[in-house]
């Protein structure tokens, strides 16, 4: 009888822990090309919507191709036979799909409800009819290209774990006659909005990963002082108005301390100083040029790049310890670095012969990548997008790129030069 | 405790007085252990799949002054039922289901059972059972129209698995059948076969994680932090065995079975490391967790 007890017992035992031990797979992986998920975007249904509804849906659709990740099919007249026989929204008969070859399959409904416009996405496994995604998403009327931004960012998530780009913003300086501006605008470049109006010369912008405040230089008082602003509140503060240059400011990632160069000293140097204005430390002390420093993701280094070695080309240094490393060795001028937020990673110019070329340094083995043509590199928040400044027709324009699959999207469209974009909230 | 030493009493006075009272105690202990500990997952599940209320807050622009739009994103419940996989192309997918349903059988508590009908598996069971109707319907259909499919598939699957068998023995006759096997999975997706593109889901595990795009995202997320090492191996294949975690999380990365070469095993350990974290689990999948076996090939 005992014996009984305790067997059962065992028993339960073990079969408690079928239930919840892990489920096991096997993948093969070989170092081919990337094979990218394929995505059937159906057309959405539209319940009352304004009349823009239907280049909403262009906007998702771009979203996901931009991302890289996907190659999604859309709007031709097999998938709009097969939505006319599958018509459900929250369910995915596989027959009618069955002729199609796509691993996801996206469905969606769109209506007005009050001032609300609400979108249902769904996602569905394509061969299995199973649902990857069923979300409910509402916003006011005037914010529709939002929506559509939530919808994309969260396919992009679920299907990759990935974080979507695409209702971050960027921020850069644009040319205005003789000036430059700092001007805003979404991922995808749609609404831009001026941030400053000094009339003047306003450099290099950088955001605070967290808050929403940044760091350029502008020349409004006659000479380069770094400007903090809130872009919340619109307050601005003086942060460095020291003898000679005060430029190239650059935030830690923790939004404490600011990375930056001043010449007060003799020539360029790295200098890094408290977010209040306090305790400034120079961090460079060399008779050669150095310039545009960054943090690390961690906090622990700065990249910068230096002339020490007789040619401009990137280092890094160790807070704590002051060591400095160089990095980059092909070529005779790097410069603009910025380190991905995995750690990874550091993106910078190569320049040759008047033209910007950006490469990608992988910080553990030191190999390098060309990517595209352009300068002044910044890494979007998932460590696999780059915005940067690229050419077109002549001027000068923002693009943002995937760093994998290389494809690159055109952001500012303007007929004034823009440049040296950076990420913000 | 209270209750465990009155219920222990009771059992002691109306069934078996010869039963030592402690170890009835410690039975029943137990027993209620294992329930709670079989129920409160199951309570998370619920909890996650019930209607949430996320809001997401977004700051537009507006010349410098604060401005906010709110955004909340319920979760919907899918309503109406999920397809369940067709019998189509092989049987994989319904076998496993089957052999849970005898695990099942054979188990049988009253209890656990109880507990059991709340989880998702009860959604798994109802659909197979659904399945299992419509088959004979369904099957005339579908199997006149994929017939061809399946029976090249089939083929192509075969070569795949002899592939993997031979691969030691003649890797030189590899890339050939392993292209096909590339071309041929991806439409199949889950029903088994090749599996996916590049990849290639072992027999008897394929039907218990029938979400062929989860694999193929984990797949390039790997493929794409794996540094190749340039040096010559003399054995081109390296197995590592991780778990994965519904967050994506990585934890437990060992090799599985070495090439042989340190470096080649040092470069798919780092590889699966820097893939950390992973794409989410789906949000589907039945269990917190999954033990993913990676072959990585040199080309």
């Amino acid at each position: 009888m005992r014996y009984l007890y305790i067997i059962t017992f065992l028993f339960l035992h073990n079969f408690s822990a079928m239930l919840y031990s892990a489920q096991q797979v096997e993948i093969k992986i070989t170092k081919r090309a990337d094979e990218r998920l394929t995505v059937i975007s159906t057309n959405f249904i539209l319940q009352q919507v304004p009349n823009d509804a239907a280049a909403n849906i262009k906007i998702f659709i771009n979203d996901l191709n931009y991302s890289g990740h996907f190659i999604v099919s859309s709007n031709n007249a097999a998938i709009d036979q097969a939505s006319h026989v599958d018509p459900k929204i929250n369910s995915l008969n596989i027959n009618a799909w069955s002729q199609f070859k796509e691993d996801i399959v996206v469905k969606g409904l769109l209506k007005k409800e009050g001032q609300n416009l609400i979108l249902d996405g769904y996602a569905f496994d394509r061969a299995t009819g199973r649902l990857v995604l069923g979300n409910r998403y509402s916003t006011d009327l005037n914010s529709s290209r939002k929506l559509m931004h939530l919808f994309a960012n969260e396919l992009i998530m679920t299907l990759t774990g990935y974080s979507g780009i695409n209702l971050q913003k960027l921020v850069y300086a644009k040319q205005n006659g003789q000036n430059k501006e700092i001007f805003v605008c979404d991922a995808d470049g749609y609404n831009e909005v001026q941030l400053t109006r000094d009339q003047t010369l306003i450099l290099s912008p950088h955001a605070n990963p967290k808050t929403r405040e940044l760091l350029y230089t502008t020349y409004k008082t006659g000479f380069p002082v770094i400007m903090l602003h809130n872009v919340n509140t619109g307050k601005r503060k003086v942060l460095a108005r020291f003898p000679g240059l005060n430029v190239s400011a650059a935030f830690s990632p923790d939004g404490s301390k600011v990375a930056m160069v001043l010449s007060k000293d003799g020539n360029p140097d790295v200098y890094i100083m408290s977010i209040n204005g306090s305790d400034l430390q120079r961090l460079t002390n060399s008779k050669s040029i150095d310039e545009s420093p960054v943090f690390s993701p961690d906090g622990r280094k700065i990249a910068f790049v230096s002339s020490r070695g007789g040619s401009a080309q990137v280092y890094e240094m160790d807070l704590a310890t002051k060591k400095t490393t160089r990095l980059t060795t092909q070529g005779s001028y790097n410069t603009s670095p910025d380190w991905s937020p995995d750690g990874r990673k550091i993106a910078y110019t190569h320049v040759i012969k008047n033209r910007g070329q950006i490469f990608v340094l992988d910080r553990s083995t030191l190999e390098i990548e060309s990517i595209v043509e352009g300068e002044d590199p910044a890494w979007a928040m998932n460590s696999r997008h780059l915005a940067y400044m690229g050419y077109k027709n002549g001027r000068k324009q923002i693009f943002v790129i995937d760093v994998v699959t290389k494809i690159s999207r055109q952001i500012t469209q303007s007929n004034q030069n823009s440049l040296t974009p950076a990420w913000f909230l | 405790m209270a209750l465990i030493v009155y219920i222990s009493k009771r059992v002691i006075e109306r069934v078996d007085p010869s039963i030592q009272p402690m170890f009835l105690v410690s039975c029943i202990g137990h027993v209620l252990l294992l329930i709670a500990f079989t129920i409160m997952p199951m309570i998370h599940f619920r909890s996650m799949q019930a209607a949430t209320i996320q809001t997401i807050r977004i700051q537009s622009l507006g010349g410098g002054g604060p401005e906010s739009v709110e955004l909340e994103l319920p979760e919907l419940n899918v309503p109406e039922t999920i397809k369940s996989p067709e019998p189509i192309p092989q049987d994989s997918p319904k076998k496993v289901e089957d052999k849970k349903e005898e695990k099942k059988s054979v188990k049988e508590e009253k209890k656990i059972e109880e507990v059991k009908k709340e989880t998702k598996k009860e959604k798994k069971k109802e659909d197979s059972k659904k399945q299992e109707k419509p088959k004979p319907k369904e099957k005339s259909v579908e199997q006149k129209i994929k017939e061809r499919l399946e029976s090249l598939d089939q083929k192509k699957w075969m070569d795949a698995s002899q592939y993997e068998k031979d691969s030691k023995k003649t890797p030189a006759s590899d890339k050939e059948i392993k292209g096909a096997a590339f071309s041929s999975s991806k439409g199949k997706g889950v029903s088994g076969g090749p599996g996916l593109g590049g990849l290639s889901s072992s027999a008897e595990t394929e039907g218990d994680f029938p979400y062929s795009w989860y694999l193929v995202s984990l797949q390039n997320k790997v493929k794409l932090a794996w540094d190749q090492p340039k040096e010559s191996v003399h054995n081109r294949f390296a197995h590592v065995k991780f778990d994965l975690t519904e967050d994506g999380s990585i934890s437990n990365v060992q090799i599985a079975q070495s090439s042989g070469s340190s470096t080649f095993d040092e470069s798919v350990i780092k590889a699966v490391k820097e893939a950390n974290p992973a794409p989410p689990l789906p949000r589907e999948f039945p269990f917190s967790s999954l033990t993913v076996t990676i072959i990585f090939e040199l080309e």
